[in-house]
């Protein structure tokens, strides 16, 4: 497994519009240039680059929830954390059992975690090189009043943060969940 | 005054996974459930207060369980994780109307 992280201060931080960087002579800490809450560094990234087995899934995890106890102000954290926890599990199971639908060792999950500061959020990017393309909206929900063996990854997904987005192209499939924080 | 003394015993399984309960974990889970239907097993007790994450491969574990113990005249009851998080997730997927869950093993096996 290859794990890269990125903080402010040590990375290179290409897709950061003029309009996002702070001032020149500004704290990045300070937020003043964007308005951002200072605890929230403005432009905090992490980056994993998981096998694509359900293997490592719990370091996604546990990733997800450090990253989030470095985030002041939350109310109810520990639920908040399990939640998007579990949707981003979700989506690797997805990305595992139905993109790729068979473990080889070059198969990858590329996981992008970046707290934005305004609006206040946590943008998840999951990224699979399996080719291929399917359509949210043909997914049926579950029938939640008798116990389903399946069915449940995408409805908890799309329970559990404000915005599911899915694109597929150049044999990329793209998953973009956003919470609110 | 004649009277006729039978014994009734009901067996019951207590299943108390502990951690996670999910894709990885899950195969392994599923493997004792059949191991014990496989023994004519059809009640079960599912206590699920040590288990601090469950992932939807987890629930389909559980389900499966569940459908299996009924078809063949039995049960499953839980018992609900202690972790808060994990009691709102089942109360989403309404597990809570699948199965009986009850707050501890007692009431579990009271239940049945």
């Amino acid at each position: 497994m290859m794990v890269s992280s990125k903080v402010p201060g040590d990375v290179e931080q290409p897709d950061r519009s003029p309009a996002e960087r702070p001032a020149e002579g500004a704290s990045s800490r300070s937020g003043s240039s964007t308005g951002c809450p200072a605890e929230m560094n403005c432009y905090d990234t992490i980056r994993l680059d998981l096998p694509a087995t359900y293997k490592y899934l719990n370091i996604l995890g546990a990733c997800l929830t450090e990253m989030l106890s470095r985030v002041e102000g939350l109310s109810d954290p520990e639920v908040l954390a399990y939640n998007l926890q579990l949707a981003v599990h979700e989506t690797c199971t997805n990305i595992i059992n139905h993109a790729y639908g068979e473990t080889r060792p070059e198969n990858r999950i590329e996981i992008t975690l970046k707290l934005e500061p305004i609006p206040r959020s946590l943008i998840m990017e999951l990224q699979d090189t399996a080719g291929g393309a399917f359509d949210l909206s043909k997914i049926a929900e579950p029938n939640l009043e008798e116990g389903q063996i399946h069915g449940y990854g995408l409805f908890l997904i799309r329970s559990l943060v404000d915005e599911v987005n899915y694109e597929s192209h150049s044999g990329k499939n793209i998953w973009r969940l956003v919470k609110k924080l | 005054m004649e009277l006729t003394i039978t014994e009734h015993i009901v067996r019951i399984n207590i299943i108390a996974p502990q951690g996670r309960i999910d894709a990885f974990c899950a195969p392994e889970l599923r493997k004792q459930f059949e191991v014990l239907l496989g023994k004519n097993e059809i009640k079960f007790i599912l206590d699920l207060s040590a288990v601090t994450f469950l992932d939807s491969a987890g629930m389909a574990a559980l389900v499966s369980l569940l459908k299996a113990a009924r078809e063949a005249g039995g049960d499953v009851k839980l018992v609900w994780p202690k972790e808060e998080a994990a009691q709102r997730i089942l109360r989403l997927t309404r597990f809570d109307r699948v199965f009986d869950i009850a707050d501890n093993q007692k009431a579990a096996l009271s239940s049945f």
